[in-house]
C-alpha cells in the first residue's frame, strides 16, 4: 500500500457571512484563488495531477455546477486534471483528503488537490430547496434536528454549564488572537483579492471577549438552555486547500512534506448529539493508526460548538493544551465545506512547527456522523 | 431639469432635505464645514450621513438611497457646486454667516444654477444684501418642513430679481419630484406656515396655561376643533422642542411691527421658562410636557401639570361634549362650559389673526389654508374652520366679544370662503372681491372635489362609486379605517358589472389617512360567535374570494391608488388590482397573522406567483414559498411604496407618485393608457412542494419556539400559513391552479377563526387598536 503524505496547505481568510469582506465574492473565485496560490508554492508540476476534489456542504447555485472541475479552468489547470465535489456536509473535505489518501494507497494517482470552500452568504445553509421527507420526519423527528439544539442536548448530557463553554470560546479567541499577531497565519492564509479590495484578515476573531460580554448575549437556541452565538461558531465564508501526494513522488520531487497520512476514519451516532461524532471516528482512526489519546502531540478539534468540543475532549481525554492551539471555529469561523481541509492541514503545519510526532484532525457532522484523520511525522 | 443638487448644512433640517432628494433618485453632494479636529476632513457630514440611517420614523424611503448622497466640506469641495443644478443653503439662523456662504457662492457660480435658502424666518431682501445681479436672480427662499419626508409643505419666496424661469423649474421639482404642495408667499417674517402655526402654539398652550387645563384636555380639544393630530399643542411642542420657541418668538418679534400680535406672547409664561431651565424641552431632551418613564419594566406616560409642575401618570380625559364638535362645531363652542370657552379663545385668537394678516403675508386663502395642513398636519384651515360656523355666528359671536370685525370678514359677501358652483370649487378672491374657480394645478386631481360638484355613480354608506371622465370610474371606500365588510364586498360586486356595461376602467382610490385596515375582523367574530359559521365562509371569506378574482379578471383594467396603509384584506385588493400606482408613502402588508388568522382573500396564491415569476429569486420549488411564508408569518409591512416593491407586494412595473395630490391623476392616465389595447390576465398555473415544504417550515417553527421566539400559538398560526402556501397534499409533479390555493386559504382561516386565542387577538384589536401576543 502506498502511503499519502500532505505536502501543502493553504486556505482564504474566514469571514463572518453577510457582513465580512468576502460576502461579495464568488465561491469558485475564492476557492480558485486559494488552490492557485497552493500550486504556486509548490514546486508541482500541474501536469501531473490526477483530480480536484472539492468538499462542498451545499453544492447548489454559485456552488454547484461541479465547482470541484470548474476551478480547473479557473486555475488554469491543464485539461487532462479531473475534479469532483464531494458531500459529507461539515466533513466534506476532510472526506476529500480520505478519497485522494485512498486514490493514492491503490495506485489510482499520485497528486490531489484537496480543498473546501462554502460561501454561506451565497448559499444559504440547507441551501435554497432544503426539502425534508415528511414521513421520515414523523417517525424521527431527530433527523431534521437545528444544530443548536443538538448542541444544548450534548451541554446537558455531559453537564457542561454555560461558564464552562464561555470560557472555552474566550480561549479560542484568545489564542486565535495571538496567533494572528505572532504572524503564525501568514503561512497559511491567501490573500484574497476581490474586485479592488485585498482580503488577508481573518474577520471573526474578538480579542479581549470576557465572561461578562458573553453573558449579555441572548440564548440561541433554547430559551432555557445555555448556548449562545457566543459558544456557537458564526455563519463563515471562506476556502481552503490542501496538496495530497504519494510520498514516493513528494520526496522525489523535492515537496515540501508536512505529515503523513496515518489512518482516516468515519462512524456514525444519534442525530440529536451529533457533536459527539469525533468521539467515535476519533477512536476508530487512532486504533487504526496503532496509538492512543494520550499519545497526540497536535489535536485540531472543530469547534463547531463549546458544548460539543468540550464534551469530546473529555471523552476522547485530549490534553486541553493541545487542542486547537492557534484557536478554532469559534474565533476563526466554520464555513462548512472547507473547514475538514482547513483542520486537516493545519494540523499537519503544526506538526511540523512544534516538531511533534502525532496529530489528529476530527469534526462532527448534521445527522448524526464524526470524521477524523491522524497525521504522524515524516523524518 | 434639475438632476443634481448640493446641500450645504448637514444638520437635521439638511440632512433630512438631502435624504429626501435621494428618495426622489436625485445625486446629492452634502457639505458641511471642515472638521479640524478630525483626520476625516468630511467628518461632520459624514457623521450626519450616519445618523440618518438611525433616525425613526426613516427619512429614507429605501436604505440603499442614502448610496445617492456624497459627503463633503466647504472648504475643498464648494467648487463642485457648479456640477449640480440647485444648491440649497441649510446652515445656521445668521444673517451674516448666510451672507458669507452666499459670497463665497457667488464668486464660482455658474449662470444657471439655481440657489435657495432654507430660512424659516429671514426675509429675502437681507439675504441677498450686497450680492450681484445673477446671484439676486436665480436666489428663492425654499421653506422646508421637518422632516421633510413626512410634512409637504414647501414655502417658495422670491425676490423683485428673482427669475421666473428659475422658480417654475424649482416649482415644478419640488412638486412632481420631492411630492410637496408648494405655495408662493410673500416676503414677510415666518412666511406662512410658521406666521399661523407658532401663533396657533402659542395661543392654544398660554391659553390653556392660564384657563386652568391639562395637558391633556388641552391636547385633546385642540385636535378635535382644528383636526390636528393626536398630538394637540403641548405634544406638538414637545416634537419641535421647547428650546426653540423662545428663538422663533424673538425671530418674530424683531421682525415683526410692534402692533402685531405677537408681541403679547414674547413673554414666555413662568412654567416653560421653569421647564427651559431644568431641560424638559420634550423628545429630544430628558422628556417634556409629556415623558415616558419605565416603571417596574413598564413603559409608563407621564404628563406634567401645568401648576404644580409635579409630574404623574397622564390619562386620557373624557369630555362628552366634544362629541358635538364633527356634527355642529357651533352648538360646541355655545356651551357655558371651560373647554368651550377654551376652544373659543383659541379659535378666536387664530382666526382674527389670520383674517388680519392673509392679505399681508399670502396671494389668497386658499395657501394659509393649504400651508397649516400641509405643514402642520391640520385637517382644517382656517378659512375652512370659518365655513363650518359660518359669517353670521362669527360676526355675532365676536361682536359679543367685542372684538373688531376684520375686513376680510366684512367683505365676504356670502356666508362662507369657499362654495361649490356650476360643478366647479370656488374660493372667495380678496384683492378681487370675487370668486374664482379654485384652479388645481396640471396633474392635480383630487376626488374630494369632485365630490363637492358631481353626484356618485351608485353609493352605499362605506363606499361609493364615481365617475371622473374618459370611462375611468373611482371605487372609493370610506368606511371607518376604510376597512371592508360584506356589504363593501357585495357593492364592489355590483360596481364591476356597472363598469363592466358602461365604462372602461376602475380605478380603487380614496382620500382618507389609510388606502384600506383590511377586512372587517369584528363582523366576522361576531358571525363567528353567533355560530353564524357557514355565513362567514360563504359570505365573507369565499364570498370576497370570489369578487377579488371577478376584479381580477374583469375585461376592464383595474388600477388601485394607494397612500398610507393597506394592510391584509386592502393588501389582497392591490394584489388583484392588474396595475398599482401607489403614493410613495404606502404602507403594505399580509399582516392576517398578528390576529391569529390567514390571508384568505387570495394573498397566499398571489404571493406565492410573484414570488415564483421573480426573477431576483433563486430557482426551485422552496425559494418562493419560503419567502411568501416569512413575509406573510412575520406579518412584514413595508415601510414606502418602494420598499413595498423590493418586498414583492408591488411588480418592478408598477408606479409609484411622489405627491399625494396627484396620484389619482397619474392612476387615471394609467387607467386611460392600458384601456387601448387591455386583455385580463391569463389565469396561472401552480406546482407546490407539498408535504415537503410543510415539513421544512415546520422544522424552522420547532427551532423558533425552542429559542423562545415564538409562542405555541404563533406556531400553530404558522402551521395553518405552511400549509396553504406548500399546497397541502399535493406534489411537486401535479399542476394545481387558483381554486385549490384559495381552497386551502379558506380551510386554514375557518381552522384558524375557531381557536380561542386568534379570537382573543381579535377581540383585543377590537377593544384597544393593539395587537396582543398570546
Amino acid at each position: 500500500m502506498l502511503n499519502a503524505v500532505i505536502a501543502g496547505y493553504s486556505r482564504s481568510p474566514f469571514t463572518i457571512s453577510f457582513k465580512g469582506d468576502l460576502k461579495s465574492i464568488r465561491p469558485e473565485d475564492l476557492l480558485s484563488q486559494v488552490i492557485k496560490d497552493l500550486i504556486s508554492n509548490s514546486n508541482l508540476n500541474k501536469d501531473d495531477i490526477e483530480d480536484v476534489i472539492v468538499g462542498c456542504a451545499f453544492p447548489e447555485g454559485e456552488q454547484g455546477f461541479n465547482i470541484g472541475k470548474v476551478v480547473t479552468f479557473m486555475c488554469d489547470l491543464p485539461r487532462s486534471v479531473a475534479g469532483m465535489t464531494v458531500n459529507r456536509w461539515c466533513g466534506s473535505s476532510m472526506q476529500s483528503i480520505h478519497n485522494a489518501a485512498g486514490s493514492i494507497a491503490m495506485g489510482s494517482g499520485k497528486v490531489f488537490i484537496c480543498a473546501g470552500v462554502e460561501s454561506m452568504t451565497r448559499v444559504p445553509m440547507l441551501g435554497f430547496n432544503p426539502m425534508p421527507h415528511p414521513d421520515l420526519l414523523k417517525e424521527n423527528p431527530n433527523v431534521y434536528i437545528s444544530m443548536g439544539i443538538t448542541a444544548e442536548n450534548v451541554a446537558k448530557k455531559y453537564n457542561i454549564d454555560r461558564a464552562e463553554q464561555q470560557e472555552f470560546a474566550i480561549s479560542s479567541h484568545e489564542k486565535a488572537f495571538n496567533a494572528d499577531k505572532n504572524g503564525n497565519f501568514k503561512d497559511e492564509i491567501t490573500i484574497i483579492h476581490n474586485q479592488n479590495n485585498e482580503v488577508s484578515k481573518d474577520g471573526g476573531i474578538r480579542a479581549g471577549t470576557t465572561q461578562d460580554i458573553l453573558n449579555g448575549l441572548k440564548l440561541a437556541f433554547d430559551n432555557k438552555g445555555t448556548v449562545t452565538a457566543g459558544t456557537s461558531s458564526p455563519l463563515t465564508d471562506g476556502a481552503a486547500a490542501t496538496l495530497i501526494c504519494e510520498e514516493e513522488y513528494a520526496k522525489k520531487n523535492n515537496l515540501d512534506i508536512l505529515a503523513r497520512i496515518k489512518s482516516s476514519a468515519v462512524n456514525g451516532c444519534e442525530p440529536e448529539v451529533m457533536g459527539l461524532g469525533p468521539i467515535g471516528a476519533s477512536k476508530k482512526a487512532l486504533n487504526r493508526a496503532g496509538i492512543n489519546s494520550s499519545e497526540l502531540d497536535v489535536i485540531e478539534l472543530n469547534e463547531a460548538f463549546a458544548s460539543q468540543s468540550l464534551a469530546c475532549v473529555k471523552d476522547l481525554e485530549l490534553d486541553p493544551k493541545n487542542v486547537n492551539i492557534d484557536g478554532g471555529a469559534i474565533a476563526l469561523g466554520h464555513p462548512l465545506g472547507a473547514t475538514g481541509a482547513r483542520i486537516t492541514g493545519k494540523a499537519a503545519q503544526l506538526l511540523r512547527r512544534e516538531g511533534k510526532k502525532y496529530a489528529l484532525a476530527t469534526q462532527c457532522i448534521g445527522l448524526g456522523q464524526g470524521i477524523a484523520t491522524v497525521l504522524e511525522t515524516v523524518e | 431639469m434639475i438632476n443634481k443638487v448640493t446641500v450645504i448644512g448637514s444638520g437635521l433640517m439638511g440632512a433630512g432635505i438631502a435624504a429626501h432628494l435621494s428618495n426622489a433618485g436625485i445625486e446629492v453632494l452634502l457639505l458641511d464645514v471642515l472638521d479640524k479636529n478630525s483626520k476625516n476632513r468630511n467628518n461632520i457630514a459624514d457623521e450626519a450621513l450616519k445618523k440618518l440611517t438611525k433616525i425613526k420614523p426613516s427619512p429614507l424611503t429605501l436604505s440603499k438611497n442614502i448610496e445617492l448622497i456624497r459627503s463633503g466640506n466647504i472648504e475643498d469641495h464648494l467648487k463642485l457646486i457648479n456640477e449640480s443644478d440647485w444648491v440649497i443653503e441649510v446652515i445656521i439662523e445668521d444673517l451674516n454667516i448666510k451672507q458669507n456662504l452666499y459670497e463665497k457662492i457667488e464668486r464660482i457660480m455658474s449662470d444657471d444654477l439655481i440657489i435657495s435658502s432654507n430660512t424659516s424666518t429671514i426675509p429675502i431682501k437681507k439675504l441677498v444684501e450686497g450680492r450681484n445681479k445673477k446671484f439676486r436672480s436665480n436666489f428663492f427662499v425654499t421653506h422646508f418642513f421637518n422632516p421633510p419626508r413626512y410634512l409637504k409643505l414647501l414655502e417658495i419666496v422670491s425676490s423683485k430679481d428673482s427669475n421666473s424661469n428659475f422658480k417654475n423649474i424649482l416649482s415644478n421639482f419640488c412638486d412632481v419630484k420631492l411630492g410637496k404642495t408648494v405655495i408662493d408667499c410673500k416676503d414677510t417674517p415666518g412666511f406662512i406656515g410658521n406666521r399661523i402655526g407658532v401663533f396657533w402654539m402659542m395661543s392654544a398652550s398660554l391659553k390653556a396655561i392660564e384657563m386652568g387645563l391639562s395637558v391633556e384636555e388641552a391636547d385633546l380639544i385642540i385636535s378635535s376643533v382644528f383636526g390636528a393630530p393626536k398630538t394637540g399643542v403641548f405634544g406638538l411642542l414637545d416634537v419641535v422642542g421647547l428650546d426653540l420657541m423662545p428663538h422663533v418668538l424673538s425671530s418674530m418679534t424683531d421682525n415683526l411691527d410692534s402692533g402685531d400680535e405677537y408681541h403679547l406672547y414674547k413673554n414666555i409664561p413662568e412654567i416653560f421658562n421653569y421647564m427651559l431651565e431644568n431641560k424638559l424641552i420634550g423628545r429630544k431632551g430628558s422628556g417634556g410636557f409629556y415623558k415616558l418613564e419605565i416603571v417596574d419594566g413598564r413603559k409608563i406616560k407621564k404628563s406634567i401639570d401645568l401648576s404644580t409642575k409635579v409630574y404623574s401618570e397622564s390619562i386620557k380625559p373624557k369630555i362628552e361634549s366634544l362629541k358635538l364638535v364633527k356634527k355642529n362645531l357651533s352648538s360646541f363652542l355655545e356651551l357655558n362650559e371651560n373647554y368651550s370657552k377654551y376652544a373659543w379663545a383659541v379659535l378666536s385668537d387664530v382666526i382674527l389673526y389670520t383674517l388680519n394678516h392673509t392679505s399681508d403675508i399670502s396671494n389668497d386663502i386658499v395657501s394659509v389654508d393649504s400651508a397649516m395642513k400641509n405643514g402642520f398636519g391640520l385637517q382644517f384651515g382656517p378659512f375652512e374652520l370659518l365655513d363650518k360656523l359660518g359669517k353670521t355666528w362669527i360676526i355675532e359671536k365676536l361682536s359679543m366679544d367685542s372684538f373688531s370685525i376684520p375686513s376680510l370678514l366684512e367683505n365676504l359677501p356670502e356666508e362662507k370662503f369657499y362654495k361649490a358652483d356650476e360643478g366647479k370649487l370656488k374660493f372667495f378672491n380678496f384683492t378681487k372681491g370675487v370668486f374664482e374657480n379654485l384652479e388645481r394645478p396640471n396633474g392635480v386631481l383630487i376626488l374630494s372635489d369632485i365630490k363637492k360638484s358631481n353626484k356618485p355613480i351608485d353609493k352605499i354608506s362605506t363606499a361609493s362609486l364615481w365617475d371622473i371622465g374618459d370611462g375611468v370610474t373611482v371605487f372609493e371606500i370610506h368606511s371607518r379605517g376604510n376597512s371592508i365588510d360584506m356589504n363593501t364586498m357585495q357593492f364592489l360586486n355590483k360596481s364591476i358589472d356597472i363598469v363592466d356595461a358602461s365604462y372602461k376602467a376602475m380605478v380603487i382610490y380614496n382620500e382618507g389617512a389609510m388606502f384600506s385596515a383590511g377586512a372587517n375582523v369584528g363582523e366576522a367574530l361576531f358571525l363567528g360567535n353567533i355560530g353564524l359559521e357557514t355565513e362567514l365562509v360563504d359570505k365573507i371569506v369565499e364570498g370576497g374570494q370570489k369578487v377579488y378574482q371577478k376584479l381580477k379578471y374583469s375585461k376592464f383594467p383595474v388600477i388601485s391608488a394607494p397612500s398610507g396603509m393597506a394592510l391584509g384584506g386592502g393588501c389582497e385588493l392591490l394584489l388583484h388590482s392588474n396595475f398599482v400606482q401607489a403614493h410613495v408613502e404606502t404602507y403594505i402588508g399580509l399582516t392576517e397573522a398578528a390576529l391569529g388568522i390567514c390571508p384568505a382573500w387570495g394573498g397566499c396564491k398571489e404571493l406565492i406567483y410573484r414570488f415564483n415569476n421573480s426573477n431576483s429569486m433563486p430557482k426551485g420549488p422552496m425559494p418562493s414559498i419560503m419567502k411568501a411564508f416569512q413575509t406573510i408569518g412575520l406579518a412584514k409591512t413595508s415601510t414606502s411604496g418602494p420598499e413595498a416593491k423590493e418586498i414583492g407586494f408591488l411588480t418592478e412595473n408598477d408606479g409609484i407618485t411622489m405627491n399625494r395630490d396627484r396620484l389619482l391623476y397619474d392612476a387615471k392616465m394609467v387607467a386611460i393608457e392600458m384601456i387601448k389595447k387591455y386583455k385580463p390576465p391569463e389565469k396561472p398555473v401552480y406546482r407546490l412542494p407539498g408535504s415537503t415544504a410543510y415539513s421544512a417550515i415546520e422544522i424552522g417553527l420547532n427551532g423558533m419556539e425552542d429559542a423562545g421566539q415564538i409562542s405555541a400559538h404563533d406556531k400553530f398560526i404558522g402551521k395553518q400559513i405552511a400549509n396553504v402556501l406548500s399546497g397541502g397534499e399535493t406534489d411537486i409533479i401535479d399542476e394545481v391552479d387558483e381554486d385549490y390555493i384559495l381552497k386551502l386559504e379558506s380551510k386554514a382561516i375557518q381552522a384558524l377563526f375557531r381557536e380561542p386565542k386568534s379570537q382573543e387577538r381579535i377581540e383585543k384589536l377590537l377593544e384597544t387598536g393593539k395587537i396582543i401576543r398570546n
